[in-house]
């Protein structure tokens, strides 16, 4: 029996593998050809050329946890998605391949999961049938499992001869191991790998209302809304939606976002904008010298991008504030751990519990959290340019050159200079040198308002028996201290500007092309009359005719991007 | 709710139901009661100010090292090992240290030698062994330096009312009467005079607040508070405590004690605790998880207020014997690995014992003591249910 098991699994996982592996070359061969001629009078979706889009980890988890339940355990780790510079990370969605390495390990996720579904535990809510006999192939049930599964795994009904060659491939495995479950949980499994799931294609049908050009099918559509605003595949309700062709018309489109909007799973897309837009996926290679730093616990280290984004969902999603009010705000979360970097009591031994910087507090706003002042120092001391460079590509997206190669640091390392005893006083002399001067010029005078905090955030007021000097200047404007920095970028108009390019990159998945410029422009003066609310962003994009719109291949050297597609 | 919130946390332990049922009875009475014992200095709530909460993190059992010829003239107690060996001819004892009779070496001193009729061992029945000369008690410290506060009032080595008369020391600033014999019975082992961080963390860490502060350098009454902590403190990756954390008071009122203290040039000391129970989940082997209690008789403090923010001084009290034991010397381990031997050490503490004599016998049961404590700075919250009692 045991060996019967492995042969099946080995027979199945290989020829799944190997389907999969060919599916995703073909799918990737598809991504790289001219969009196809569609047949003469055919209304039927072709996939064409307008992206190839891999699945997130956490869009796979989070898919995972929405289709079976939050109690299925997804073990594996993906291939990592490089983030360009200047870019989103999710840009990198439609340049990853697969590697071989990746595609095991896509196997192995697959197998788990399907492993889960079927098993003792969950089988009864899962499986929505019983079969006959568990000792052997049971098509109907089979048929009826994959309809229903495989219509929310695929993000579309699947079509006839899909369902068949998945319960043949139950049945099969079924017959080699002598258990109706196991072979439900190894066709499932090829579903789980399949690159119809791991990767967003768009289908394209002809335009109706433009005779002569193509539109997203539906059910791109509701694939490409649910991924922007929940950061997981689409629910019951807007596959539905989908198939009733809802998507298709301004009102009934309309009517899901605002369902969308109004779901608690928006929380979860928002918290993966905020994620990429913050660059958190640098999180979990921060590390800091223990000796200099021993607070900073590995404890600290995972409240921290945590504690901003509980911020940023509460005063953005659950009370609809001001955006730029996520720069003075002096409400946040607190945990156990993180109280003792801001030398603030927490009541609550385990958990999260609301904390309230009080009036004559330093800390106000996300520029004097530790997931901003830690995330941008070095090892063992702040870092005032890191901070600047953050703050100017993060929040007001402007780029900074990298340094040239061949800057001397010596000095600015020399922490224990007797005559320069201050960060200030040590840039200050490295300002001097001429090519660091135009850009450190950018970056110093906002990050030493921030020197108050140390290399992880704690607050300080001296630095090697100087007190600090935290002063500043943004593009002209001065401020004394930190929470007046944050009041200066709050009325900075490049920082909602900044917000609405992140979010409709964050929407299509990759950077905006000129031509796009124009609708950004046009959101950022809607969001400053809709009083910088984020939902009314996310409504206004998601509502819009741009990023419903089918375009080509994201940006490549010397190709012509984001052109929509007419034929 | 919190620590720092001073007017708040003031009648934890004041039990205020109880004094709101008497007030409802008879206020008339308590306000007169109350003036009385305010006017006596017995005891007065501070209900101003701020509060300032400790973590005591380092607390030893106050060895203080002198110079070593001094204190231990004779040199260090012996060794289970050695007083195996003490038992044992010269002849024997040079067949047992050859090589090829290790096994039979290992077996006399960590098994044979330290085992009783019965089975039980040195360590976790000493008293089993007090007939047993194979044991015997240490010499002690010989020099005239300890910490240590005077306990008993005395200064000189006469008994006095629930004492029991023994040779006071002097403290290092010259002080008289002050009493440790738990030093002058130990401080000459190999286990207790060491250097190792065992030697500073005695007890497990434990709450000190300090409540009603108007002037940290001078404040004539504050409130103290010695709790200990449900859960374990955060550690920095070098492994030590962190300041700053919030720790919960434990909710269980035994492990929680008030003293009435006074802050003179920034050091605090107290008035006398009756008794202090700490709590302590011993995790040696073989006692996983077993809860224990520390107990300090007629307790008191004298710390001073770092300006660095944390807190360093001492604690004063008398230890019952058998409660020395049941926390700090348990099990075999402490004998065949740690090469301690705990019967003469148990017939040391009650030769030496100057506290609380036994009535019928007259024999004192508890050993007068100090521990060097210090302290980092946090803040301290109630445990969750204990809200009503604490507000």
């Amino acid at each position: 029996m045991a060996m019967n098991r492995m042969t099946a699994n080995r027979r199945i996982s290989s020829s799944i593998a190997v389907a999969a592996v060919a599916a995703m070359a073909s799918v990737a061969l598809l991504a790289q050809t001219p969009p196809a001629k569609p047949a003469a009078g055919a209304a039927k979706p072709v996939a064409v050329s307008t992206g190839l889009r891999r699945l997130t980890e956490q869009q796979y988890r989070n898919a995972m946890a929405d289709i079976f339940g939050e109690d299925i355990q997804v073990a594996g780790r993906m291939d990592p998605i490089a983030r360009l510079p200047h870019e989103l990370q999710i840009a990198g969605v439609s340049r990853i391949g697969v590697s071989l390495a990746g595609t095991e390990e896509f196997d192995r996720m697959a197998l788990n999961v399907a492993g889960q579904v079927v098993d003792e535990k969950h089988r009864d809510a899962l499986v929505a049938c019983k079969p006959r006999d568990v000792k052997a192939p049971d098509d109907e049930c089979a048929a009826k499992f994959f309809l229903r599964t495989g219509r929310l795994i695929f993000r579309r009904p699947l079509a006839l001869k899909d369902v068949q060659a998945q319960v043949a491939a139950a049945g099969e495995a079924t017959r080699i191991t002598k258990d109706f479950y196991q072979g439900l949980q190894l066709s499932l499994a090829s579903m789980l790998e399949s690159p119809k799931f791991l990767f967003d294609l768009d289908m394209l049908e002809a335009d109706p209302a433009r005779p002569g050009q193509k539109r997203l099918d539906a059910y791109s559509k509701a694939t490409r809304l649910s991924l922007f605003l929940w950061n997981t595949t689409p629910d019951e309700g807007l596959l539905t939606a989908a198939a009733r062709g809802d998507l298709h018309t301004r009102l009934g489109l309309a009517r899901q976002v605002d369902r969308m909007l109004a779901s608690p799973r928006l929380e979860t897309g928002v918290r993966a904008f905020f994620s990429d837009m913050l660059e958190f996926e640098k999180m979990a290679d921060l590390s800091k010298d223990p000796v200099i730093f021993p607070q900073f616990a590995r404890e600290v280290k995972a409240d921290m991008p945590e504690q901003t984004l509980r911020t940023l969902v509460d005063l953005l999603v659950r009370r609809n504030g001001d955006y730029r009010d996520v720069f003075t705000s002096r409400e946040t979360f607190m945990t156990r751990p993180l109280g003792v970097v801001y030398g603030v009591p927490v009541e609550q031994a385990t958990g999260w519990v609301k904390h309230t910087f009080p009036q004559d507090s330093p800390r106000a706003g996300l520029l004097t959290h530790m997931s901003f002042l830690a995330a941008h120092s070095h090892d063992g001391r702040s870092s005032p340019t890191l901070r600047g460079k953050a703050l100017r590509e993060l929040v007001l997206c402007q780029a900074i050159p990298d340094p040239p190669a061949n800057v001397n640091f010596a000095l600015l390392n020399d922490t224990k200079n007797e005559r320069l005893r201050t960060v200030r006083d040590r840039l200050t002399v490295h300002r001097n040198s001429q090519a660091c001067a135009g850009c450190h010029k950018m970056m110093d005078p906002i990050g030493l308002s921030l020197e108050n905090f140390d290399g992880v955030g704690g607050y300080r007021t001296q630095e090697n028996g100087v007190a600090i000097d935290a002063s500043g200047d943004l593009d002209g404007s001065k401020f004394g201290d930190p929470v007046s920095l944050g009041q200066t970028v709050r009325n900075n108009p490049a920082v909602p500007a900044c917000l609405v390019t992140r979010a409709s990159q964050f929407a299509l998945r990759r950077p905006l092309s000129e031509a796009e410029a124009g609708w950004a422009k046009d959101l950022t003066s809607r969001f400053v009359t809709d009083g910088y609310r984020l939902r009314s962003l996310l409504r206004r994009i998601a509502t819009s005719d741009t990023f419903l719109r089918v375009t080509s291949l994201p940006p490549v050297s010397g190709r012509p991007a984001n052109k929509e597609v007419t034929q | 709710m919190y620590g720092s919130w001073g007017a708040m946390v003031t009648s934890r332990d004041m039990q205020p139901n109880y004094f709101t049922l008497l007030w409802r009875r008879s206020g008339v009475l308590i306000v007169f009661g109350l003036c009385v014992l305010i006017g006596a200095g017995t005891y007065r709530a501070a209900t101003q100010g701020q509060t300032k909460a400790f973590l005591i993190v380092q607390s030893d059992q106050g060895i203080h090292y002198g110079q070593f010829e001094e204190d231990c003239p004779k040199g260090f107690e012996m060794t289970v090992e050695e007083a195996f060996l003490a038992t044992k001819s010269s002849q024997e004892r040079e067949r047992l240290l050859r090589p090829e009779n290790a096994k039979e070496y290992a077996k006399g001193w960590k098994d044979d030698f330290i085992t009783g009729p019965g089975g039980e061992n040195v360590c976790n029945n000493p008293k089993s062994f007090v007939n047993d000369p194979q044991h015997p008690p240490f010499r002690g410290v010989t020099s005239k330096v300890a910490y240590g506060m005077n306990l008993d009032g005395a200064t000189d080595a006469s008994a006095t009312a629930g004492t029991c008369g023994h040779d006071p020391f002097l403290d290092e600033n010259g002080e008289p009467g002050i009493d440790n014999q738990l030093y002058r019975a130990i401080g000459c082992t190999k286990m207790h005079r060491s250097t190792g961080p065992s030697a500073h963390a005695y007890i497990r860490p434990f709450l000190l607040e300090i409540r009603g502060l108007d002037d940290a350098r001078n404040d004539d009454h504050v409130e103290v508070g010695i709790y200990s902590t449900d859960g374990a403190p955060l550690q920095g990756p070098d492994g030590k405590a962190m300041a700053n954390q919030t720790l919960t008071i434990t909710k269980n009122p035994r492990w929680r004690t008030t003293v009435a203290g006074r802050i003179v040039n920034g050091q605090l000391t107290t008035d006398v605790a009756n008794v202090i129970y700490l709590h302590e989940v011993l995790s040696t082997w073989g006692l996983f998880g077993q809860d224990y209690d520390y107990e300090f008789h007629k307790a008191r403090f004298r710390v001073s207020l770092e300006a660095d923010g944390t807190l360093s001084g001492l604690m004063a009290s008398y230890r019952p014997i058998d409660n020395i034991f049941t926390t700090g010397r348990c099990c075999k381990g402490t004998a065949s690995t740690a090469n301690f031997d705990c019967a003469s050490e148990h017939k040391t503490l009650t030769m030496l014992a100057d506290g609380n004599p036994d009535p019928a016998t007259g024999q004192c049961t508890r050993i007068s003591s100090a521990s060097n404590l210090k302290g980092i700075p946090v803040f301290t919250a109630a445990a969750r249910g204990d809200l009503a009692s604490k507000n």
